[in-house]
């Protein structure tokens, strides 16, 4: 083969290959970086502190940047996204930090938030604006509060409105431990919320 | 007629709310939600319930900081 020819040749496919990598980077442009918002709101209930989360963040879109060839179109890219997210926190910060053993949440009633406000004497109608007047740092602490099994179960099922499986492949853990997760979570929660409601005084408390 | 009881109503409460139960059962337990309303309301709570927690907790503003560096990996990448 005389060297022009092959020149031409490489020249041809180092161009095929540039475009391949700008489309590519249009769909992770148009796709991904609109996650930015939801992604830094999960990556602080993860860590539970504004530095890390972002270093979190910006951990995650280089993974996943890099992963992108490999992501297949027509599966779910926010739950791919998430699980990228969720396996660098794994790796990096979990071993930072060392919580305590979960607790497992079973020592609380069924309709622990429920009976308490109706204890309270809040009529049945008003209960839910009771804590609709919680402000949000006391909701998002409340949230916070939660062992982090728990917290990531409640965050990715209320929160971002993953369905039960797909928050099972995001954790990586079956479907019945993410329900379990998810019901002790919520009972965890509604205890967290009613102290901050009682604290804050907005019900008479009759204990 | 409802088909299924209080009891198993307020057992699949949280199955329901997150829609994860078959179209026949959700059926059932609406079926008994418009004849109960002391289930209805506990069903409401804690419908409401996760909707306030979603709606407090989804709003951080992204720090213009970070914005700044997502955009700069991908251009350096």
């Amino acid at each position: 083969m005389p060297p022009v020819v092959a020149w031409r040749l490489v020249l041809h496919t180092c161009g095929a290959m540039q475009t391949d990598d700008r489309s590519l980077r249009e769909r992770f442009e148009r796709d991904v970086v609109p996650l930015l918002s939801g992604l830094y709101s999960a990556a602080l209930r993860m860590t539970r502190n504004p530095s890390d989360a972002e270093d979190l963040v910006q951990e995650t879109y280089l993974r996943a940047y890099r992963g992108f060839s490999s992501f297949e179109a027509g599966t779910n890219l926010k739950a791919w996204v998430y699980r990228i997210l969720t396996n660098t926190y794994i790796n990096i910060y979990r071993k930072k930090q060392r919580e305590p053993q979960m607790v497992s949440g079973d020592d609380i009633e069924e309709w622990y938030l429920y009976d308490k406000l109706g204890e309270a004497a809040v009529e049945p109608s008003a209960e839910a604006e009771v804590i609709e007047s919680l402000p949000e740092e006391e909701v998002k602490a409340a949230l916070d509060s939660l062992p982090e099994g728990f917290r990531m179960a409640v965050w990715l099922v209320d929160v971002e409105g993953f369905s039960y499986k797909e928050a099972a492949d995001i954790l990586e853990v079956p479907i019945g431990t993410v329900m379990s997760r998810l019901h002790r979570g919520r009972k965890a929660l509604e205890k967290a919320l009613w102290e901050t409601v009682r604290e804050r005084g907005l019900v008479r408390d009759r204990l | 007629m409802s088909e299924i009881d209080c009891s198993q109503v307020l057992i699949e409460i949280e199955t329901y709310i997150d829609r994860e139960v078959e179209v026949v059962r959700y059926e059932q337990i609406e079926a008994h939600l418009e004849l109960c309303p002391p289930c209805l309301q506990r069903v409401e709570f804690k419908q409401q319930l996760k909707q306030i927690i979603a709606a407090k907790c989804c709003s951080e503003t992204v720090p213009e900081t970070l914005a700044n560096r997502v955009r700069a990996l991908i251009e350096e990448e």
